[in-house]
Protein backbone atom coordinates (compact mmCIF):
# COMPACT_ATOMS: atom_id res chain seq x y z
CA UNK A 1 0.00 0.00 0.00
CA UNK A 2 1.93 2.47 -1.50
CA UNK A 3 0.58 6.66 -1.30
CA UNK A 4 1.78 9.25 -4.18
CA UNK A 5 1.21 13.00 -3.78
CA UNK A 6 1.34 15.30 -6.37
CA UNK A 7 2.50 18.76 -5.55
CA UNK A 8 3.21 22.02 -7.28
CA UNK A 9 5.68 24.41 -7.91
CA UNK A 10 3.90 28.06 -8.58
CA UNK A 11 4.94 31.81 -8.28
CA UNK A 12 3.83 33.22 -5.35
CA UNK A 13 0.50 35.39 -6.19
CA UNK A 14 1.88 38.65 -4.56
CA UNK A 15 5.07 38.28 -6.28
CA UNK A 16 3.22 37.67 -9.81
CA UNK A 17 1.70 40.77 -9.79
CA UNK A 18 4.69 42.75 -8.95
CA UNK A 19 6.69 41.33 -12.23
CA UNK A 20 4.40 39.63 -14.79
CA UNK A 21 7.48 38.11 -16.32
CA UNK A 22 7.57 35.37 -13.91
CA UNK A 23 4.59 33.94 -14.96
CA UNK A 24 6.27 32.20 -17.93
CA UNK A 25 9.16 32.20 -16.46
CA UNK A 26 9.15 31.53 -12.97
CA UNK A 27 12.97 29.94 -12.66
CA UNK A 28 14.09 33.79 -13.41
CA UNK A 29 13.56 34.19 -9.56
CA UNK A 30 13.82 30.91 -7.19
CA UNK A 31 12.63 32.89 -4.39
CA UNK A 32 9.67 34.00 -5.33
CA UNK A 33 8.77 30.11 -6.57
CA UNK A 34 6.58 28.60 -3.69
CA UNK A 35 4.72 25.09 -3.29
CA UNK A 36 1.00 25.63 -3.79
CA UNK A 37 -0.12 25.71 -0.38
CA UNK A 38 -3.10 23.31 -1.14
CA UNK A 39 -0.17 21.02 -1.68
CA UNK A 40 0.71 21.22 1.94
CA UNK A 41 -2.53 19.85 3.13
CA UNK A 42 -2.44 17.10 0.49
CA UNK A 43 0.99 16.17 1.59
CA UNK A 44 -0.05 16.64 5.49
CA UNK A 45 -2.87 13.72 4.34
CA UNK A 46 -0.38 11.82 2.85
CA UNK A 47 1.93 11.44 5.69
CA UNK A 48 -0.67 10.54 8.10
CA UNK A 49 -2.13 7.81 5.60
CA UNK A 50 1.45 6.27 6.39
CA UNK A 51 1.26 6.40 9.41
CA UNK A 52 -1.73 4.89 10.30
CA UNK A 53 -1.33 2.30 7.96
CA UNK A 54 1.53 1.66 5.93
CA UNK A 55 3.45 2.19 3.18
CA UNK A 56 5.25 5.18 1.30
CA UNK A 57 5.06 8.13 -0.02
CA UNK A 58 6.27 9.51 -3.00
CA UNK A 59 5.86 13.31 -3.94
CA UNK A 60 5.42 13.30 -8.06
CA UNK A 61 5.56 17.11 -9.22
CA UNK A 62 5.56 18.43 -13.14
CA UNK A 63 7.13 21.46 -14.20
CA UNK A 64 10.77 22.94 -14.92
CA UNK A 65 13.89 21.58 -13.29
CA UNK A 66 14.67 24.41 -10.91
CA UNK A 67 10.55 24.58 -9.74
CA UNK A 68 10.01 21.01 -9.65
CA UNK A 69 13.64 20.39 -7.48
CA UNK A 70 12.35 22.99 -4.86
CA UNK A 71 8.89 21.78 -4.03
CA UNK A 72 10.01 18.40 -3.88
CA UNK A 73 13.05 18.76 -1.96
CA UNK A 74 9.96 21.07 1.05
CA UNK A 75 8.24 17.54 0.26
CA UNK A 76 10.93 15.23 1.76
CA UNK A 77 11.52 17.39 4.27
CA UNK A 78 8.12 17.70 5.38
CA UNK A 79 8.34 13.32 5.30
CA UNK A 80 7.51 11.78 2.10
CA UNK A 81 10.02 8.84 1.67
CA UNK A 82 10.90 9.22 -2.61
CA UNK A 83 10.36 12.23 -4.94
CA UNK A 84 9.66 12.00 -8.66
CA UNK A 85 10.28 15.05 -11.01
CA UNK A 86 8.48 14.94 -14.60
CA UNK A 87 10.19 17.02 -16.94
CA UNK A 88 8.23 19.08 -19.01
CA UNK A 89 10.37 19.10 -22.14
CA UNK A 90 8.15 22.42 -23.34
CA UNK A 91 4.83 20.80 -22.55
CA UNK A 92 4.82 22.89 -19.56
CA UNK A 93 2.01 24.60 -20.96
CA UNK A 94 -0.39 21.54 -21.42
CA UNK A 95 -1.10 21.28 -17.31
CA UNK A 96 -3.58 24.10 -16.79
CA UNK A 97 -6.60 23.64 -19.73
CA UNK A 98 -6.37 19.83 -20.37
CA UNK A 99 -6.77 16.55 -18.58
CA UNK A 100 -3.48 15.58 -20.26
CA UNK A 101 -1.48 16.31 -17.41
CA UNK A 102 -3.34 14.34 -14.99
CA UNK A 103 -2.83 11.28 -18.04
CA UNK A 104 0.94 12.14 -18.05
CA UNK A 105 0.79 12.41 -13.59
CA UNK A 106 -1.35 8.54 -13.39
CA UNK A 107 1.73 7.05 -15.92
CA UNK A 108 4.71 8.51 -13.88
CA UNK A 109 5.90 3.99 -12.17
CA UNK A 110 5.41 4.55 -9.09
CA UNK A 111 4.24 0.83 -7.72
CA UNK A 112 1.37 -0.63 -5.51
CA UNK A 113 -0.12 2.73 -4.99
CA UNK A 114 -3.43 2.54 -2.75
CA UNK A 115 -3.79 6.50 -2.56
CA UNK A 116 -3.34 9.19 -5.11
CA UNK A 117 -3.64 12.68 -3.08
CA UNK A 118 -3.94 16.04 -4.70
CA UNK A 119 -4.46 19.77 -3.34
CA UNK A 120 -7.93 21.14 -4.39
CA UNK A 121 -6.39 23.50 -6.75
CA UNK A 122 -3.33 25.06 -7.93
CA UNK A 123 -3.37 28.90 -6.23
CA UNK A 124 -1.78 30.10 -9.87
CA UNK A 125 -4.02 28.37 -12.52
CA UNK A 126 -7.40 28.33 -10.20
CA UNK A 127 -8.56 25.46 -12.00
CA UNK A 128 -8.77 22.33 -10.20
CA UNK A 129 -9.12 19.23 -12.68
CA UNK A 130 -5.86 17.62 -11.73
CA UNK A 131 -7.66 15.06 -9.05
CA UNK A 132 -10.30 14.18 -11.87
CA UNK A 133 -7.76 13.44 -14.77
CA UNK A 134 -5.54 10.98 -12.69
CA UNK A 135 -8.43 9.22 -11.66
CA UNK A 136 -9.71 8.57 -14.90
CA UNK A 137 -5.85 7.89 -16.31
CA UNK A 138 -5.48 5.28 -13.61
CA UNK A 139 -9.25 4.00 -13.82
CA UNK A 140 -10.11 4.73 -9.80
CA UNK A 141 -12.89 6.77 -8.14
CA UNK A 142 -12.18 10.13 -6.83
CA UNK A 143 -13.38 11.77 -4.16
CA UNK A 144 -12.90 15.83 -4.42
CA UNK A 145 -12.97 18.61 -1.81
CA UNK A 146 -12.49 16.43 1.20
CA UNK A 147 -12.49 18.15 4.40
CA UNK A 148 -12.60 15.88 6.78
CA UNK A 149 -11.07 12.29 6.89
CA UNK A 150 -11.37 9.41 9.18
CA UNK A 151 -8.92 6.73 9.22
CA UNK A 152 -11.62 3.41 9.80
CA UNK A 153 -10.13 -0.18 10.60
CA UNK A 154 -9.46 -2.48 7.25
CA UNK A 155 -7.92 0.53 5.68
CA UNK A 156 -10.96 2.10 4.97
CA UNK A 157 -11.77 5.70 5.36
CA UNK A 158 -14.39 7.94 6.31
CA UNK A 159 -14.42 11.23 4.24
CA UNK A 160 -17.24 14.28 3.89
CA UNK A 161 -16.43 16.57 0.97
CA UNK A 162 -18.03 19.62 1.05
CA UNK A 163 -18.82 22.10 -1.39
CA UNK A 164 -20.40 25.19 -1.31
CA UNK A 165 -23.62 24.83 -0.93
CA UNK A 166 -23.80 20.81 0.02
CA UNK A 167 -21.51 17.80 1.51
CA UNK A 168 -21.46 14.27 0.82
CA UNK A 169 -19.91 11.83 3.54
CA UNK A 170 -19.59 8.07 3.08
CA UNK A 171 -16.99 5.13 4.08
CA UNK A 172 -14.77 4.10 0.92
CA UNK A 173 -13.18 0.76 0.96
CA UNK A 174 -12.11 0.59 -2.45
CA UNK A 175 -8.20 1.05 -4.00
CA UNK A 176 -7.26 2.56 -5.55
CA UNK A 177 -8.77 6.09 -4.69
CA UNK A 178 -7.94 9.54 -5.79
CA UNK A 179 -8.77 12.34 -3.06
CA UNK A 180 -8.40 15.42 -3.35
CA UNK A 181 -8.00 17.68 -0.61
CA UNK A 182 -9.24 21.33 1.17
CA UNK A 183 -6.73 23.54 2.70
CA UNK A 184 -9.07 23.52 5.78
CA UNK A 185 -8.72 19.42 5.82
CA UNK A 186 -5.37 19.96 8.42
CA UNK A 187 -2.74 21.62 9.59
CA UNK A 188 0.35 20.84 8.04
CA UNK A 189 3.33 19.93 9.99
CA UNK A 190 6.42 22.18 9.86
CA UNK A 191 9.77 20.77 9.09
CA UNK A 192 12.58 19.90 11.38
CA UNK A 193 15.97 21.59 10.56
CA UNK A 194 17.18 18.15 10.49
CA UNK A 195 15.14 17.43 7.94
CA UNK A 196 15.48 20.29 5.64
CA UNK A 197 18.94 19.44 5.72
CA UNK A 198 18.61 16.18 4.78
CA UNK A 199 16.40 16.58 1.68
CA UNK A 200 19.20 19.10 0.42
CA UNK A 201 20.97 16.11 -0.35
CA UNK A 202 18.48 13.64 -1.14
CA UNK A 203 18.52 12.41 -4.63
CA UNK A 204 15.29 12.65 -6.48
CA UNK A 205 13.63 10.14 -9.08
CA UNK A 206 13.48 11.74 -12.51
CA UNK A 207 11.16 11.12 -15.75
CA UNK A 208 10.33 12.71 -19.03
CA UNK A 209 7.17 13.08 -20.49
CA UNK A 210 8.51 11.22 -23.58
CA UNK A 211 9.74 8.14 -21.48
CA UNK A 212 6.70 7.46 -20.30
CA UNK A 213 5.34 4.51 -22.88
CA UNK A 214 1.78 4.09 -23.57
CA UNK A 215 0.94 7.65 -23.48
CA UNK A 216 -0.46 9.35 -27.07
CA UNK A 217 1.60 12.11 -27.69
CA UNK A 218 -0.40 12.88 -30.57
CA UNK A 219 -3.37 13.55 -28.80
CA UNK A 220 -1.68 16.01 -26.27
CA UNK A 221 -0.19 17.65 -28.86
CA UNK A 222 -3.27 17.81 -30.74
CA UNK A 223 -5.53 19.40 -27.77
CA UNK A 224 -2.41 21.71 -26.92
CA UNK A 225 -2.90 23.66 -30.49
CA UNK A 226 -6.40 24.13 -29.91
CA UNK A 227 -5.86 25.80 -26.68
CA UNK A 228 -3.67 28.98 -25.99
CA UNK A 229 -3.41 31.09 -23.49
CA UNK A 230 -2.42 34.72 -24.39
CA UNK A 231 -1.47 35.85 -21.02
CA UNK A 232 -2.14 36.98 -17.46
CA UNK A 233 -2.94 40.40 -17.20
CA UNK A 234 -3.84 42.93 -14.26
CA UNK A 235 -7.15 43.45 -12.60
CA UNK A 236 -8.41 46.91 -14.03
CA UNK A 237 -8.22 48.78 -10.59
CA UNK A 238 -11.65 50.40 -10.06
CA UNK A 239 -10.71 53.72 -8.52
CA UNK A 240 -13.09 53.90 -6.16
CA UNK A 241 -14.56 57.38 -4.88
CA UNK A 242 -14.11 56.55 -1.31
CA UNK A 243 -14.77 58.30 1.23
CA UNK A 244 -12.52 58.04 4.72
CA UNK A 245 -12.43 59.34 8.36
CA UNK A 246 -9.85 59.56 10.97
CA UNK A 247 -10.68 58.56 14.27
CA UNK A 248 -7.68 60.47 16.06
CA UNK A 249 -8.96 63.76 13.85
CA UNK A 250 -12.23 63.58 14.07
CA UNK A 251 -14.47 62.17 17.46
CA UNK A 252 -17.79 62.20 15.58
CA UNK A 253 -16.24 59.90 12.98
CA UNK A 254 -18.64 56.85 13.69
CA UNK A 255 -21.68 59.13 13.96
CA UNK A 256 -20.96 61.01 10.84
CA UNK A 257 -20.22 57.26 8.69
CA UNK A 258 -23.82 56.06 9.98
CA UNK A 259 -25.46 59.14 8.80
CA UNK A 260 -23.83 59.33 5.27
CA UNK A 261 -24.71 55.51 5.02
CA UNK A 262 -28.52 56.68 6.63
CA UNK A 263 -28.79 59.13 4.25
CA UNK A 264 -28.04 57.53 1.05
CA UNK A 265 -30.47 54.73 1.75
CA UNK A 266 -27.56 52.18 2.14
CA UNK A 267 -28.45 51.23 5.82
CA UNK B 1 -17.60 25.68 -35.80
CA UNK B 2 -20.09 28.34 -34.39
CA UNK B 3 -22.98 26.00 -35.45
CA UNK B 4 -22.26 23.54 -32.70
CA UNK B 5 -24.77 23.01 -29.90
CA UNK B 6 -24.10 25.08 -26.37
CA UNK B 7 -25.32 22.31 -23.74
CA UNK B 8 -26.01 24.26 -20.91
CA UNK B 9 -26.01 22.03 -17.92
CA UNK B 10 -27.23 22.06 -14.30
CA UNK B 11 -27.14 20.33 -11.10
CA UNK B 12 -29.56 22.55 -9.03
CA UNK B 13 -32.61 24.63 -9.31
CA UNK B 14 -30.64 27.45 -6.88
CA UNK B 15 -31.52 30.62 -8.84
CA UNK B 16 -27.91 31.63 -9.08
CA UNK B 17 -27.31 28.51 -11.23
CA UNK B 18 -30.31 29.01 -13.04
CA UNK B 19 -29.51 32.45 -13.52
CA UNK B 20 -25.86 32.10 -14.41
CA UNK B 21 -26.52 29.47 -17.94
CA UNK B 22 -29.50 31.98 -19.01
CA UNK B 23 -26.62 35.00 -18.91
CA UNK B 24 -24.52 33.02 -21.06
CA UNK B 25 -27.33 32.96 -23.20
CA UNK B 26 -27.74 35.92 -23.34
CA UNK B 27 -24.03 37.21 -23.41
CA UNK B 28 -22.44 34.87 -25.68
CA UNK B 29 -24.34 32.86 -27.85
CA UNK B 30 -27.67 34.52 -28.30
CA UNK B 31 -27.76 32.59 -31.82
CA UNK B 32 -26.41 29.74 -31.36
CA UNK B 33 -28.43 25.94 -30.71
CA UNK B 34 -28.85 25.40 -27.23
CA UNK B 35 -29.85 22.80 -25.05
CA UNK B 36 -30.71 22.57 -21.58
CA UNK B 37 -29.36 19.13 -20.04
CA UNK B 38 -30.20 19.18 -16.16
CA UNK B 39 -29.43 16.60 -14.14
CA UNK B 40 -32.73 15.49 -11.76
CA UNK B 41 -32.30 14.83 -7.66
CA UNK B 42 -33.13 16.27 -4.50
CA UNK B 43 -31.33 19.47 -5.31
CA UNK B 44 -33.25 19.82 -8.47
CA UNK B 45 -37.02 19.58 -9.11
CA UNK B 46 -37.97 19.35 -12.43
CA UNK B 47 -40.97 21.58 -12.27
CA UNK B 48 -39.25 24.68 -10.33
CA UNK B 49 -36.39 24.78 -13.01
CA UNK B 50 -38.55 24.51 -15.85
CA UNK B 51 -40.60 27.52 -14.74
CA UNK B 52 -37.24 29.58 -13.64
CA UNK B 53 -35.91 29.47 -16.62
CA UNK B 54 -37.17 31.53 -19.12
CA UNK B 55 -34.54 32.16 -21.57
CA UNK B 56 -34.87 31.63 -25.60
CA UNK B 57 -33.88 27.72 -26.15
CA UNK B 58 -34.35 24.61 -28.05
CA UNK B 59 -34.64 21.99 -25.54
CA UNK B 60 -34.82 20.95 -22.40
CA UNK B 61 -33.26 17.52 -21.24
CA UNK B 62 -34.45 15.98 -17.86
CA UNK B 63 -31.19 13.02 -16.82
CA UNK B 64 -33.03 10.44 -14.15
CA UNK B 65 -30.61 7.79 -12.60
CA UNK B 66 -32.64 4.93 -11.80
CA UNK B 67 -31.84 4.02 -8.68
CA UNK B 68 -29.28 6.94 -7.31
CA UNK B 69 -29.64 7.28 -3.57
CA UNK B 70 -27.74 10.47 -3.23
CA UNK B 71 -26.15 12.96 -5.18
CA UNK B 72 -22.67 11.59 -5.56
CA UNK B 73 -20.55 13.71 -8.52
CA UNK B 74 -19.04 10.38 -9.55
CA UNK B 75 -22.81 9.07 -10.64
CA UNK B 76 -23.44 12.92 -12.04
CA UNK B 77 -20.46 12.69 -14.17
CA UNK B 78 -20.97 9.29 -15.52
CA UNK B 79 -25.22 10.35 -16.54
CA UNK B 80 -23.18 12.94 -18.27
CA UNK B 81 -20.85 11.25 -20.20
CA UNK B 82 -23.05 8.62 -20.97
CA UNK B 83 -25.43 11.98 -22.40
CA UNK B 84 -22.03 13.48 -24.39
CA UNK B 85 -21.21 9.50 -25.46
CA UNK B 86 -24.74 9.73 -27.62
CA UNK B 87 -24.69 13.58 -28.16
CA UNK B 88 -22.48 15.08 -30.54
CA UNK B 89 -20.99 17.40 -27.71
CA UNK B 90 -20.04 21.15 -28.72
CA UNK B 91 -19.32 23.21 -26.02
CA UNK B 92 -20.48 22.45 -22.38
CA UNK B 93 -21.04 24.72 -19.99
CA UNK B 94 -21.95 24.49 -16.18
CA UNK B 95 -21.92 26.83 -13.83
CA UNK B 96 -18.91 27.62 -11.41
CA UNK B 97 -19.57 26.65 -8.00
CA UNK B 98 -16.94 23.41 -6.20
CA UNK B 99 -19.57 20.96 -6.81
CA UNK B 100 -20.50 21.31 -10.67
CA UNK B 101 -16.38 22.06 -11.13
CA UNK B 102 -15.48 18.85 -10.00
CA UNK B 103 -18.29 17.87 -12.49
CA UNK B 104 -17.15 19.18 -15.03
CA UNK B 105 -13.34 17.89 -14.39
CA UNK B 106 -14.73 14.44 -14.38
CA UNK B 107 -16.32 15.04 -17.69
CA UNK B 108 -13.46 17.13 -19.70
CA UNK B 109 -11.61 13.90 -18.36
CA UNK B 110 -13.80 11.11 -19.77
CA UNK B 111 -13.72 12.66 -23.04
CA UNK B 112 -10.03 14.32 -23.05
CA UNK B 113 -11.53 17.78 -23.74
CA UNK B 114 -10.40 21.37 -23.12
CA UNK B 115 -11.57 22.60 -19.80
CA UNK B 116 -11.23 26.17 -18.45
CA UNK B 117 -13.48 26.73 -15.01
CA UNK B 118 -14.40 29.89 -13.05
CA UNK B 119 -14.63 31.79 -16.37
CA UNK B 120 -15.95 35.09 -16.23
CA UNK B 121 -16.15 36.38 -19.89
CA UNK B 122 -16.92 34.10 -22.91
CA UNK B 123 -16.64 36.07 -26.04
CA UNK B 124 -17.68 34.02 -29.25
CA UNK B 125 -16.10 35.17 -32.69
CA UNK B 126 -16.54 33.07 -35.91
CA UNK B 127 -13.62 30.70 -35.57
CA UNK B 128 -12.80 31.18 -31.58
CA UNK B 129 -13.79 32.00 -28.31
CA UNK B 130 -11.95 34.21 -26.06
CA UNK B 131 -12.47 33.63 -22.35
CA UNK B 132 -10.81 35.45 -19.28
CA UNK B 133 -10.60 33.95 -15.85
CA UNK B 134 -8.92 34.54 -12.71
CA UNK B 135 -5.53 33.03 -11.78
CA UNK B 136 -3.47 33.94 -8.87
CA UNK B 137 -6.41 33.48 -6.66
CA UNK B 138 -7.50 36.69 -8.36
CA UNK B 139 -4.24 38.65 -8.38
CA UNK B 140 -4.44 38.42 -11.57
CA UNK B 141 -6.84 37.48 -14.86
CA UNK B 142 -5.99 35.06 -17.83
CA UNK B 143 -6.99 34.93 -21.14
CA UNK B 144 -7.24 31.96 -23.16
CA UNK B 145 -8.16 31.59 -26.63
CA UNK B 146 -10.05 28.41 -27.55
CA UNK B 147 -9.71 27.18 -31.32
CA UNK B 148 -11.92 24.43 -32.70
CA UNK B 149 -11.71 22.19 -29.87
CA UNK B 150 -14.68 20.22 -29.30
CA UNK B 151 -15.65 19.15 -26.85
CA UNK B 152 -14.77 22.04 -25.18
CA UNK B 153 -16.18 22.72 -21.15
CA UNK B 154 -16.18 25.81 -19.03
CA UNK B 155 -17.63 26.40 -15.92
CA UNK B 156 -18.59 29.97 -15.71
CA UNK B 157 -18.98 32.73 -12.87
CA UNK B 158 -20.48 35.77 -14.29
CA UNK B 159 -22.78 37.29 -11.25
CA UNK B 160 -21.07 40.68 -12.43
CA UNK B 161 -23.76 40.64 -15.66
CA UNK B 162 -27.47 41.87 -15.69
CA UNK B 163 -29.80 39.18 -16.23
CA UNK B 164 -32.53 40.73 -18.97
CA UNK B 165 -36.11 39.25 -19.21
CA UNK B 166 -37.32 37.89 -22.80
CA UNK B 167 -40.28 36.86 -23.52
CA UNK B 168 -39.18 32.46 -24.26
CA UNK B 169 -41.02 30.84 -26.90
CA UNK B 170 -41.91 27.17 -26.65
CA UNK B 171 -39.31 24.82 -25.72
CA UNK B 172 -39.64 20.71 -26.41
CA UNK B 173 -38.72 19.49 -23.01
CA UNK B 174 -37.75 15.45 -22.53
CA UNK B 175 -36.56 13.20 -19.90
CA UNK B 176 -33.60 10.68 -20.09
CA UNK B 177 -33.68 7.85 -17.89
CA UNK B 178 -29.73 6.18 -17.33
CA UNK B 179 -28.63 3.41 -15.54
CA UNK B 180 -25.22 4.06 -14.80
CA UNK B 181 -22.64 1.37 -13.18
CA UNK B 182 -21.45 3.35 -9.91
CA UNK B 183 -21.97 2.20 -6.51
CA UNK B 184 -22.19 5.05 -4.03
CA UNK B 185 -19.73 4.27 -1.15
CA UNK B 186 -21.09 2.65 2.16
CA UNK B 187 -23.60 5.21 4.62
CA UNK B 188 -23.33 7.91 1.82
CA UNK B 189 -25.23 10.99 3.31
CA UNK B 190 -25.73 13.99 1.00
CA UNK B 191 -26.87 17.05 2.72
CA UNK B 192 -27.56 20.63 1.39
CA UNK B 193 -25.65 23.47 3.48
CA UNK B 194 -28.08 25.81 2.53
CA UNK B 195 -29.97 27.46 5.47
CA UNK B 196 -32.99 29.80 4.92
CA UNK B 197 -34.22 29.59 8.05
CA UNK B 198 -31.53 31.50 9.91
CA UNK B 199 -29.97 34.91 9.17
CA UNK B 200 -26.24 33.69 8.04
CA UNK B 201 -23.49 34.91 4.72
CA UNK B 202 -25.64 33.06 2.47
CA UNK B 203 -28.77 35.45 2.80
CA UNK B 204 -28.11 38.39 4.78
CA UNK B 205 -28.18 42.16 3.50
CA UNK B 206 -25.66 43.58 6.08
CA UNK B 207 -22.55 41.70 6.94
CA UNK B 208 -19.98 42.93 9.71
CA UNK B 209 -17.09 40.81 9.31
CA UNK B 210 -13.84 40.60 11.70
CA UNK B 211 -10.11 39.63 11.34
CA UNK B 212 -6.91 39.78 13.00
CA UNK B 213 -7.03 43.03 14.16
CA UNK B 214 -9.66 41.93 16.35
CA UNK B 215 -6.81 40.64 17.99
CA UNK B 216 -9.35 38.11 20.32
CA UNK B 217 -12.34 35.66 20.55
CA UNK B 218 -13.61 38.10 23.34
CA UNK B 219 -14.14 41.07 21.12
CA UNK B 220 -16.18 38.51 18.73
CA UNK B 221 -18.80 38.63 20.95
CA UNK B 222 -19.09 42.64 20.51
CA UNK B 223 -19.57 42.08 16.82
CA UNK B 224 -22.16 39.78 17.23
CA UNK B 225 -23.88 42.72 19.30
CA UNK B 226 -23.38 44.76 16.49
CA UNK B 227 -24.91 42.17 13.93
CA UNK B 228 -27.89 41.92 16.34
CA UNK B 229 -28.77 45.57 15.91
CA UNK B 230 -27.65 45.53 12.49
CA UNK B 231 -29.93 42.49 11.26
CA UNK B 232 -26.48 41.48 10.30
CA UNK B 233 -24.43 38.21 9.74
CA UNK B 234 -21.14 38.02 11.28
CA UNK B 235 -17.88 36.81 8.83
CA UNK B 236 -14.40 36.58 9.15
CA UNK B 237 -11.11 36.40 7.89
CA UNK B 238 -8.75 33.30 7.39
CA UNK B 239 -6.69 33.81 10.57
CA UNK B 240 -9.78 34.09 12.71
CA UNK B 241 -11.12 30.43 12.13
CA UNK B 242 -7.36 29.08 11.95
CA UNK B 243 -6.77 30.48 15.61
CA UNK B 244 -10.28 29.35 16.56
CA UNK B 245 -12.07 32.96 17.19
CA UNK B 246 -15.08 31.68 15.26
CA UNK B 247 -15.99 28.25 13.33
CA UNK B 248 -15.07 27.79 9.96
CA UNK B 249 -18.62 28.61 8.53
CA UNK B 250 -18.27 31.99 9.03
CA UNK B 251 -14.55 32.05 6.44
CA UNK B 252 -15.10 34.71 3.56
CA UNK B 253 -12.63 34.33 0.78
CA UNK B 254 -11.01 31.75 -1.45
CA UNK B 255 -11.00 29.07 1.16
CA UNK B 256 -14.76 30.07 2.53
CA UNK B 257 -17.46 31.89 0.80
CA UNK B 258 -18.31 34.24 -1.93
CA UNK B 259 -21.04 36.50 -0.50
CA UNK B 260 -22.86 39.27 -1.72
CA UNK B 261 -24.99 41.60 0.77
CA UNK B 262 -25.24 45.36 -0.38
CA UNK B 263 -23.45 46.48 2.75
CA UNK B 264 -20.16 44.81 4.23
CA UNK B 265 -18.29 45.82 7.43
CA UNK B 266 -14.77 45.03 7.67
CA UNK B 267 -13.04 45.27 10.73
CA UNK B 268 -9.58 44.89 11.45
CA UNK B 269 -9.44 42.77 8.02
CA UNK B 270 -6.35 44.10 5.95
CA UNK B 271 -7.95 42.92 2.69
CA UNK B 272 -5.71 40.18 0.98
CA UNK B 273 -6.59 39.28 -2.27
CA UNK B 274 -7.57 35.83 -1.00
CA UNK B 275 -10.03 37.78 1.37
CA UNK B 276 -11.46 39.74 -1.45
CA UNK B 277 -12.07 37.68 -4.10
CA UNK B 278 -15.12 36.72 -1.56
CA UNK B 279 -16.37 40.26 -1.65
CA UNK B 280 -16.02 41.25 -5.22
CA UNK B 281 -19.70 41.55 -5.87
CA UNK B 282 -20.64 43.30 -2.92
CA UNK B 283 -22.30 46.83 -3.52
CA UNK B 284 -20.83 49.09 -0.56
CA UNK B 285 -18.03 48.39 1.44
CA UNK B 286 -16.86 49.60 4.87
CA UNK B 287 -13.26 49.61 6.23
CA UNK B 288 -12.31 49.81 9.50
CA UNK B 289 -8.47 49.80 10.05
CA UNK B 290 -5.84 51.48 11.86
CA UNK B 291 -3.40 51.48 9.48
CA UNK B 292 -4.34 53.67 6.75
CA UNK B 293 -1.92 52.13 4.49
CA UNK B 294 -4.32 48.74 4.70
CA UNK B 295 -5.04 47.25 1.05
CA UNK B 296 -8.34 47.36 2.01
CA UNK B 297 -8.85 50.82 2.01
CA UNK B 298 -8.43 50.59 -2.00
CA UNK B 299 -11.68 48.47 -2.20
CA UNK B 300 -13.52 50.39 0.54
CA UNK B 301 -16.84 52.92 -0.69
CA UNK B 302 -16.23 54.67 3.18
CA UNK B 303 -13.58 53.70 5.62
CA UNK B 304 -12.85 54.54 9.13
CA UNK B 305 -8.94 55.11 10.31
CA UNK B 306 -8.63 53.74 14.15
CA UNK B 307 -8.94 51.58 16.17
CA UNK B 308 -11.73 48.40 15.58
CA UNK B 309 -12.67 47.89 18.86
CA UNK B 310 -13.71 51.70 19.54
CA UNK B 311 -15.38 51.81 16.06
CA UNK B 312 -17.87 48.61 17.17
CA UNK B 313 -18.46 50.19 20.70
CA UNK B 314 -19.29 53.40 19.08
CA UNK B 315 -21.63 51.61 16.28
CA UNK B 316 -23.12 49.09 18.84
CA UNK B 317 -24.24 52.49 20.90
CA UNK B 318 -25.23 54.81 17.45
CA UNK B 319 -27.18 51.47 16.41
CA UNK B 320 -29.18 50.39 19.83
CA UNK B 321 -30.64 53.63 19.99
CA UNK B 322 -33.09 53.15 17.07
C1 LIG C 1 -4.41 29.29 -0.49
C2 LIG C 1 -4.83 30.39 0.41
C3 LIG C 1 -6.18 30.59 0.64
C4 LIG C 1 -6.62 31.59 1.50
N1 LIG C 1 -7.95 31.77 1.68
C5 LIG C 1 -8.38 32.78 2.46
C6 LIG C 1 -9.79 33.01 2.67
O1 LIG C 1 -10.64 32.29 2.18
N2 LIG C 1 -10.17 34.04 3.45
C7 LIG C 1 -9.26 34.88 4.06
O2 LIG C 1 -9.67 35.81 4.75
N3 LIG C 1 -7.94 34.67 3.89
C8 LIG C 1 -7.48 33.64 3.12
N4 LIG C 1 -6.14 33.45 2.98
C9 LIG C 1 -5.21 34.24 3.82
C10 LIG C 1 -4.94 35.63 3.27
O3 LIG C 1 -3.85 35.56 2.41
C11 LIG C 1 -4.60 36.61 4.42
O4 LIG C 1 -3.52 36.10 5.16
C12 LIG C 1 -5.76 36.87 5.37
O5 LIG C 1 -6.91 37.23 4.66
C13 LIG C 1 -5.40 37.97 6.34
O6 LIG C 1 -6.41 38.08 7.32
P1 LIG C 1 -6.58 39.42 8.17
O7 LIG C 1 -6.83 40.54 7.25
O8 LIG C 1 -7.59 39.16 9.22
O9 LIG C 1 -5.19 39.53 8.92
P2 LIG C 1 -3.94 40.51 8.67
O10 LIG C 1 -3.50 40.46 7.27
O11 LIG C 1 -2.98 40.21 9.74
O12 LIG C 1 -4.56 41.93 8.89
C14 LIG C 1 -4.98 42.43 10.11
C15 LIG C 1 -5.38 43.87 9.88
O13 LIG C 1 -5.88 44.38 11.09
C16 LIG C 1 -5.42 45.72 11.24
N5 LIG C 1 -5.45 46.01 12.67
C17 LIG C 1 -4.60 45.62 13.64
N6 LIG C 1 -4.99 46.09 14.83
C18 LIG C 1 -6.11 46.81 14.63
C19 LIG C 1 -7.00 47.53 15.46
N7 LIG C 1 -6.81 47.61 16.78
N8 LIG C 1 -8.05 48.14 14.89
C20 LIG C 1 -8.27 48.07 13.55
N9 LIG C 1 -7.47 47.39 12.72
C21 LIG C 1 -6.41 46.76 13.25
C22 LIG C 1 -4.04 45.71 10.65
O14 LIG C 1 -3.69 47.02 10.24
C23 LIG C 1 -4.22 44.77 9.46
O15 LIG C 1 -4.59 45.47 8.31
C24 LIG C 1 -5.68 32.44 2.14
C25 LIG C 1 -4.31 32.25 1.89
C26 LIG C 1 -3.89 31.24 1.05
C27 LIG C 1 -2.43 31.08 0.80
Amino acid sequence: MNIVVYVKAMVDPDKASDDLTLVSEPAKNGTAVILNPYDKNAIEVALQLKEKYTGEVTAVSFGGDIETEKVLREALSLGCDHAFKVNDEGYESLDAFSPMLGSVLGKVPVADVSYFITGREAADDNQSIIGASIAAAVDADFVDNVDEIEFLENHSLKLVSRWDQSELSGIYEKTPLVISVTDTINTPRLPSFKAKMQAKKAKLDEVKVSDLTDLDLTQLNNLREKVDSTGVFEPEVINKENIIYDLEQDEQAVDKLMDNLKEKGIL
Amino acid sequence: MNNQTVYLCATTDDQSEVEALQKVVQESFSTASITVVAFQSEALDQTKFQASFDQNVDAITFLNVEKLSVLDPNAVAKAYNQYFQKNDAGRIIFYANRFNNGIAARVAASNLSAIVTDVEKIEATDDHLNLVKKSYSGALKRQITVTDAAPLIITVNNSNITLEKVAAKETAVTEETLSIDYQVPKTAVYKSLVDNDNLNLDNAEVVVAGGRGLKGAEEFKNLEKLAENLSAAVGASRPVVDNGWVPNTLMVGQSGKSIEPDIYFAFGISGAVQHTVGIENVKTIVAINSDEKAPIFKIADYGIVGDAKEVIEKMTEITAQK
